[in-house]
C-alpha cells in the first residue's frame, strides 16, 4: 500500500517477454496520479538499480532475473516520494555491530576494517540477499554495484546467516582423538 | 454445469463436471479493492462497495462462488459491540476487550438487528448480486454461530473461564445468542443467498474436541434443520478431533484448515459433510509463488475433497496471480485424470 | 536421583505420573517437587487444579509461616504452571483450562509481587509485548507475559492492536533487548514482517532479538519475516527469551 498516492497497491510482477525475464511495476487502480506513480516507481527502480526500460518493462543489463534483489530494489523505490530523485547507494555503511565501516570493493570482497569473521558474516548477508553465488557474486557475471549498494545495510542483520553464525559457534571443534588432551 | 450448478452439487454430494472452488470466507485484497475501487472500511459498509468487491472472486479469479461477507463484524456491530474499522489494510474487528455482556439476562436481541446498517449492508449486497449475476454463480452468506459472537460480546477470556466455571450458564448463554445466527441467516437466503458460511471458532488452539461435543453439536444440527440451505460451516485450526462430531451435525460441508490432513478429513468425514479448504494462507497464499499453490491444490485433489479453496479469509496483501493458480490448478488436475 | 514416590502430594504426583511424558521434563519435575516443602507441593498442586481461591488461601498462610516469597514463587507457583505449560502443548488440557490455571497463580502472585518488587530483586531483561496491528487478541500474548514474568523478566505490555511505531518507541524508551509480537490471525500476521521491516529502516533491528508466536505462526514464516525466534507456546517463549538475552536457560 503506498501512503504518498492515495493508499493505491503497487505491484512488481514478473515477465517472461520475447527478451527474456523482465518486471512490471502495476496498479490496478484507477485513481488520479496512480499511473504517474507507477511511471516514477518505475523510474526509481531503473536509477536505484541500474535497471534498463524497455517500453512498461524493466530488465537487468545482463538479462538475468536476480528476484530477490529486484524485489527489494522495488521496496526501497515505493519508499520514496514522487519527485524525489533518489539517490545511488555508496559501497560502504557503519557497522554497530563492531562499530567498524564495511565497504564493499569492485569484485565484491567485503571489507570491515581488518574484522575478516564481520566481514565474512556480511559477505554471506549478501549472499543470501541478493542469492550470489559462493565468491560473492552475480551469477550471471555482472557486478551490479548498485544492487549490492543497496543491499549492504540489510546484509549486515542477515537473521539466518547470523543464526547459522551462533550454532557454528556453539558447536565446539572436532578434533581427533590423537591430537586430545 | 455452470458455476452455481457445481456448488450446489458438490455441497449435496452429487456428481460435478470439475470441482468448485470456493472460498466460503473471504478473498477481498488490496489489489482486488484498488481494481474495482472498493476498499476496506467501506467495502464493509457499503453495500454497492460490498456486492463489487465480492464479485472480482467470480469475475477476475475465476472461483465458482461470491462471498461479499468479508469480516466477522456485522451482526456483532449491530447487537451492539464496538467496531473498529481499520483502513484500507488490515480488516475490521470487534473491540472484545469492551464486553456488552456479562450474564444471560444480558442477551437482547436488539429490535433493529436485521435494519442495522451494518446486517442491512449484507442483505442488501447479495440483493444486488443476485439480480447482478442470476443463477450463474453461487451466492454464499455468512451468518456466525454463537461460540463466535460469545467471544464478540463476552470477551473472549471472560467467555471461555464461563464455559469451564458454569456449563449450564455457557450453555444458556448460547441459547440465546443462536437466536442472532438463525435471524440473520434467514434474513440473507431471504435475500438470495444459495447457501451460508456458519463460522463458529471452537478451534483446536483453543478448546477440545469434547467441547465442541458438549456445547455445540445440538446447537449445529439445529441450525442445519431451521436454515434451509446448505450451511457450510467453518471452523479454524487443528479439527480432526472434532470432525467426527461435526459429521453428525447435518451440516452441508466444513471449510477446514491446512493444520489438517486433506487424506485424514476426508477419511473421517467419510461422505457425511463435504470439505471444502485447504490450502494454506499464510505460509502459501501469501509468501509463495503460484507452483506452491499448485501443489497444495493437487493435494487436495488427490484427497478427494470436495470442494478447493483458501483455508480462511486470505491476508489482503495476497498477490492475485496467486488466486488465479487455484481455478488453474484444478482445471489442469481433470484434464490430466481424463488423459 | 529423585522418584516419583519422594513426591508428598498425591495430586502433584498423579499428576506427573499421568501427563508428563518426556523423560528429561520427568525428571526435571520430579526433581523440583521431591526437594520442594509439602506447602509448595500444595499450592502447586492447587494451581494445577486451576482453583484461585486455594491458591489465594495457601500463598498467604505459608507467607504467614514465615516462607520466602521467592521460595513461593520458584517451588509453589512457577511449578505448578510449568506441569500446566506441558499439559497444554501435549493436548491434554485446553486455554480455558489454562486460564483458570493463570487466574489462580494470579491470585498467588498477587500476595507475592509487593514483597518481590519492595525487595528490589533484580530483573533478567526488559521484553516489550505486544499483539501486531489490526489483531485484538491476547490470551496467548497474556499468558506468555505472566511466564516471563514469573521468569524473573521485566515486561511492558503494550497491548493489543500495536502499531510498529509503539514498538519502536517502547524499546526506545525502555532500553529494551527483545520485542515479543503476537498474533492470533492470518490476516494480521503480516504486519509482524511491516514491523520487523520499521524496525530496520529506524536503524534500530540491530539493538533488538524479536520473538514471535501465536496460533498460526511456524517457526517458517517466522524466518521469511526475519525474526530472531519462534515460540510455539508460552513455555517456549520464556526459553527463547532466556536464550536471546544470553541468561541461562
Amino acid at each position: 500500500m503506498d501512503p504518498q498516492c492515495h493508499d493505491i497497491t503497487l505491484g512488481l510482477y514478473r515477465v517472461e517477454d520475447g527478451a527474456g525475464p523482465a518486471y512490471l511495476v502495476h496498479t490496478y487502480s484507477s485513481k488520479p496520479g496512480a499511473a504517474a506513480r507507477v511511471e516514477f516507481v518505475s523510474g526509481a527502480m531503473a536509477s536505484l538499480g541500474a535497471m534498463i526500460r524497455d517500453g512498461l518493462h524493466l530488465r537487468h543489463a545482463c538479462g538475468a532475473a536476480h528476484h530477490a534483489a529486484t524485489k527489494r530494489l522495488f521496496l526501497e523505490a515505493c519508499k520514496l516520494p514522487s519527485g524525489e530523485a533518489p539517490a545511488p547507494r555508496p559501497l560502504s555503511v557503519v557497522d554497530k555491530k563492531s562499530g567498524k565501516t564495511v565497504t564493499v570493493t569492485s569484485g565484491h570482497q567485503v571489507d570491515a576494517e581488518g574484522d575478516t569473521a564481520r566481514a565474512e558474516a556480511i559477505a554471506a548477508g549478501l549472499r543470501k540477499l541478493a542469492e550470489l553465488n559462493a565468491a560473492t557474486a552475480f551469477d550471471c557475471g555482472h557486478p551490479h554495484d548498485e544492487l549490492i549498494g543497496l543491499l549492504l545495510p540489510r546484509a549486515l542483520n542477515v537473521r539466518a546467516v547470523l543464526r547459522e553464525e551462533e550454532a557454528i559457534a556453539s558447536r565446539g571443534l572436532l578434533v581427533a582423538p590423537s591430537a586430545q588432551k | 454445469m455452470n458455476s452455481r450448478e457445481r456448488v450446489l452439487a458438490a455441497l449435496r454430494r452429487e456428481p460435478v463436471d470439475r470441482t468448485p472452488v470456493c472460498n466460503p470466507t473471504s478473498v477481498a485484497t488490496v489489489e482486488l479493492m484498488d481494481l474495482v475501487d472498493a476498499p476496506f472500511p467501506n467495502a464493509n459498509r457499503e453495500p454497492e462497495l460490498m456486492a463489487r468487491l465480492a464479485a472480482t472472486s467470480y469475475t477476475e479469479l475465476g472461483f465458482d462462488t461470491i462471498m461479499p461477507v468479508f469480516s466477522i463484524i456485522q451482526e456483532s456491530s449491530a447487537l451492539g459491540c464496538k467496531i473498529q474499522w481499520e483502513q484500507k489494510d488490515n480488516w475490521p474487528t470487534v473491540k472484545m476487550r469492551e464486553p456488552i455482556y456479562e450474564k444471560p439476562e444480558d442477551i437482547r436481541i436488539p429490535a433493529d438487528f436485521l435494519t442495522h446498517p451494518d446486517t442491512r449492508c449484507v442483505t442488501e449486497a447479495i440483493g444486488i448480486l443476485r439480480r447482478e449475476y442470476g443463477n450463474e454463480v453461487a451466492i454464499i452468506g455468512k451468518t456466525m454461530g454463537p461460540w463466535s459472537l460469545g467471544y464478540h460480546c463476552f470477551g473472549v477470556e471472560p467467555f471461555l473461564l464461563m464455559s469451564l466455571d458454569d456449563p449450564g450458564k455457557t450453555k444458556l448463554c448460547l441459547d440465546r445468542m443462536k437466536e442472532a445466527t438463525i435471524q440473520f441467516g434467514l434474513a440473507q437466503i431471504e435475500a438470495g443467498a444459495d447457501a451460508l458460511t456458519l463460522p463458529d471458532h471452537a478451534t483446536g488452539d483453543l478448546v477440545s474436541g469434547e467441547y465442541y461435543a458438549r456445547y455445540l453439536r445440538d446447537l449445529h444440527i439445529e441450525f442445519a434443520e431451521r436454515l434451509k440451505v446448505p450451511l457450510i460451516l467453518h471452523i479454524c485450526g487443528r479439527t480432526v478431533d472434532r470432525m467426527e462430531y461435526i459429521a453428525q451435525t447435518g451440516m452441508a460441508a466444513f471449510h477446514y484448515e491446512s493444520k489438517n490432513d486433506p487424506a485424514e478429513s476426508v477419511a473421517i468425514m467419510n461422505g457425511r459433510c463435504a470439505l471444502v479448504g485447504n490450502i494454506n494462507n499464510p505460509d502459501t497464499l501469501f509468501s509463495k509463488g503460484p507452483d506452491v499453490v499448485r501443489a497444495e491444490v493437487y493435494r487436495n485433489l488427490d484427497a478427494h475433497v470436495d470442494m478447493v479453496g483458501p483455508e480462511c479469509a486470505i491476508p489482503l496483501q495476497t498477490a492475485i496471480e496467486n488466486l488465479k493458480e487455484i481455478p488453474k490448478a484444478v482445471k489442469d488436475w481433470h484434464k490430466e485424470q481424463i488423459h | 536421583m529423585a522418584e516419583l514416590n519422594d513426591i508428598t502430594n498425591e495430586f502433584v504426583r498423579q499428576e506427573i505420573d499421568e501427563f508428563i511424558e518426556r523423560p528429561e521434563e520427568r525428571e526435571r519435575v520430579i526433581r523440583l517437587f521431591s526437594r520442594a516443602r509439602s506447602e509448595m507441593q500444595a499450592i502447586a498442586a492447587a494451581l494445577i487444579d486451576g482453583d484461585n481461591e486455594a491458591v489465594d488461601k495457601l500463598t498467604q498462610a505459608a507467607l504467614a509461616a514465615g516462607i520466602t516469597a521467592i521460595e513461593i514463587m520458584d517451588d509453589g507457583l512457577i511449578g505448578g504452571m510449568g506441569v500446566v505449560g506441558i499439559k497444554f502443548r501435549q493436548n491434554f488440557i485446553f486455554v480455558p483450562e489454562v486460564l483458570a490455571c493463570a487466574r489462580a497463580m494470579k491470585a498467588g502472585m498477587a500476595h507475592i509481587e509487593p514483597i518481590l518488587s519492595a525487595a528490589g530483586v533484580q530483573k533478567i531483561g526488559t521484553v516489550i509485548m505486544g499483539t501486531v496491528k489490526g489483531d485484538l487478541h491476547d490470551i496467548g500474548k497474556n499468558l506468555c507475559i505472566m511466564m516471563l514474568r514469573g521468569a524473573g523478566f521485566e515486561v511492558i505490555d503494550l497491548g493489543v492492536d500495536t502499531s510498529a511505531d509503539r514498538f519502536i518507541e517502547a524499546v526506545e524508551e525502555h532500553q529494551a533487548p527483545i520485542v515479543g509480537m503476537s498474533a492470533l490471525l492470518t490476516t494480521t500476521m503480516p504486519n509482524m514482517g511491516k514491523t520487523i521491516e520499521a524496525f530496520i529502516d529506524a536503524d534500530l533491528r540491530d539493538q533488538v532479538k524479536i520473538m514471535v508466536g501465536g496460533a498460526p505462526v511456524t517457526q517458517e514464516f517466522a524466518d521469511d519475516m526475519g525474526a530472531d525466534g519462534y515460540g510455539k507456546d508460552a513455555l517456549a517463549c520464556v526459553a527463547l527469551a532466556k536464550q536471546l538475552i544470553g541468561a541461562a536457560a
